[in-house]
């Protein structure tokens, strides 16, 4: 039976997928890391997305696994490091970029190691996986090591992420310039902080908010890249350039 | 000598109430709930939060 629980998932991850094909092309296009770190981090929440549609319809160890390693661990660490280099040189990024892969590799074999005490009796699929996992998964002393990781990851990762799209709409705001792009931050900015907020809102035991808050925050970070992205100084300098090479 | 060229509609109108007086207050209230989540976060994983159970 189609319910909220399955159709949200459904819609944040159809937004999500163009969202990561809009960054990825622009990334093909342009070869900067902040567009590939940024386009990775969104396929991992487009996987977690659809993780939980599936989880939503029965029962899936993998499908947990993507749930919890792409979407409640790594994701928000992996788009933030993405804002770093855009307001940071690549020398000065690199070490956190390193600290960043070897983490999220330790993150990986600590999932691995909680996978066989997952226990999928407790698993009801009339509720969303974001207010039972909790039960399935076992608590941090019987060897779920992953739970004390998640919060470092995700805190880094907003920080980076909102905090880079306040300073960059900041900037922008006091030189008086590219409107868009001041209104673009501040929407990516708030679709951020929608999904930590429901992120810590379900670690504090309320996961019925998620869903609602991952199509909120799909949406909200969709158009402000959108509305970011839609006015290009450089292409219109080129443009200006040869029209008075032209004259 | 050419003029300098015109960006047309890069720069934020200095008349505006949106931008003068809206996004500076968005920017305040938004810095200040990433504060408070970047708190609440630590105080879950830490356990000075309550978890509903």
């Amino acid at each position: 039976m189609l319910t909220n629980n399955t159709l949200l998932p459904f819609f944040s991850t159809a937004v999500m997928l163009l969202f990561c094909v809009a960054v990825l092309r622009h990334f093909f296009a342009r070869w900067e890391l902040h567009f590939l770190f940024w386009g990775i981090g969104l396929l991992m929440f487009s996987f977690s997305s659809f993780a939980e549609a599936v989880l939503a319809l029965g029962w899936s160890r993998w499908a947990f696994f993507s749930w919890y390693f792409f979407g409640a661990a790594l994701n928000a660490a992996w788009i933030g490091q993405g804002t770093l280099y855009l307001l940071f040189s690549r020398k000065r990024v690199l070490p956190w970029t390193a600290l960043l892969l070897l983490g999220s590799l330790a993150a990986l074999a600590l999932m691995l190691q909680v996978m066989p005490l997952l226990d999928e009796t407790l698993f009801n699929p009339q509720s969303p996986i974001s207010e039972q996992y909790s039960r399935i998964m076992p608590p941090v002393r019987e060897g779920a090591t992953i739970r004390l990781a998640t919060p470092l990851f995700n805190v880094y990762g907003v920080i980076a992420l909102v905090g880079g799209a306040l300073w960059s709409s900041y900037l922008f705001w006091r030189k008086r310039v590219l409107p868009n792009r001041v209104i673009g931050n501040l929407l990516i900015a708030a679709g951020a902080l929608v999904i930590s907020f429901a992120s810590v809102l379900t670690r504090m035991g309320f996961g019925a908010w998620l869903y609602l808050g991952e199509l909120l925050a799909a949406g909200l970070l969709f158009t402000g890249f959108m509305v970011a992205a839609r006015f290009r100084p450089n292409k219109l300098r080129a443009a200006a350039r040869s029209r008075l090479n032209a004259e | 000598m050419p003029c300098k060229p015109k960006l047309h509609g890069a720069r934020i109108p200095a008349d505006s109430t949106f931008f003068g007086k809206v996004v500076p207050v968005l920017m305040l209230e938004l810095g200040i709930v990433l504060a408070t989540i970047v708190v609440l976060a630590f105080g879950v994983a830490f356990g000075f939060v309550p978890v509903a159970r």
